[in-house]
């Protein structure tokens, strides 16, 4: 078993804000990510996959195919949009890592595949990475 | 006394190296659908990066899993000097006839290196990252 990882980038704006916290307690929770008008960041996204690769092609994946998946489960969805507009929850890394796992697990669902999702890492900054292992790999 | 966990070095050598896909097992048609642009004749060419990781005890008097200069010298020996500038579907008899894929340089490394890093390091190889480019890896845990 082995793993193969694509990074892809998309940008986009976001605000972090909750619907279910007051402005005030917004402004307190999210500080500055909270301003009215948003802001945005160059995000990376690293893809991994696992399984075997084809014995004749050397591939787990073609790439134009895997690249393919990738561009329509998630970049296609987000890269120069609002996030708020996208995602219904709280567009904090922590909660793109859960949604981008979920989007990409419809694309990589292993069933009839030889290869799955195995984790997802998203980098919101160079600084702030999130990474989300995938329950269906975990489960296995 | 209870053994401290391993710690896991991590190491990165680069290398330079021309490749082409191709098949025998396919026709000419289906090398050309399944490999596009990298079945070109004469290839092409990547700058490799390869993360080598090698677990174990960190000693109590010296504070290091292993003498570096001893894994430096079996990857500069096993791997620098073998790949670097190199052709790998001529150069490497490996891939003479498996395809050299990022997914089967990792499979390579992870079966051929082992034994030479135990022997200089004494510490376990655990995992091995190829990358293709900035944006492609593949890596293999042992």
């Amino acid at each position: 078993m082995m793993r193969l990882t694509r990074v892809v980038r998309f940008e986009a704006a976001h605000r972090l804000v909750s619907d279910q916290l007051s402005d005030a307690e917004n402004e307190r929770i999210y500080g500055k990510c909270c301003r009215p008008g948003g802001h945005g960041h160059n995000y990376e996204v690293e893809v991994t996959l696992t399984g075997e690769p084809d014995p004749v092609s050397g591939f787990l994946m073609p790439r134009e195919e895997m690249d393919a998946r990738i561009e329509r489960a998630l970049v296609s969805r987000v890269d120069h949009r609002n996030l708020n507009d996208v995602v219904d929850e709280v567009t904090t890394g922590e909660n793109l890592a859960i949604v981008f796992e979920r989007w990409l697990t419809a694309e990589f669902p292993g069933a009839n595949d030889n290869v799955r999702l195995h984790a997802v890492r998203v980098y919101e900054t160079a600084r702030n990475q999130f990474e989300i292992l995938s329950p269906a790999s975990q489960a296995r | 006394m209870a053994t401290s966990p391993s710690v896991r070095i991590i190491r990165t050598v680069k290398f330079s190296a021309a490749h082409r896909y191709a098949s025998a097992k396919l026709s000419e048609e289906e090398n050309q659908r399944v490999f596009g642009a990298c079945y070109r004749p004469h290839g092409h060419g990547h700058n490799y990066r390869l993360d080598v990781g090698v677990e174990g005890q960190v000693d109590p008097v010296t504070g290091m899993v292993m003498n570096l200069a001893d894994l430096d010298r079996v990857l500069k020996r096993e791997v620098v000097a073998r790949f670097d500038h190199s052709f790998l579907n001529y150069d490497i008899e490996h891939f003479a006839e498996t395809v050299p894929t990022c997914e089967n340089l990792a499979l390579y490394f992870a079966r051929v290196l082992p034994p030479h890093i135990e022997v200089a390091t004494q510490g376990r190889m655990a995992s091995v990252r190829v990358w293709e480019s900035d944006d492609l890896f593949a890596e293999v845990e042992l």
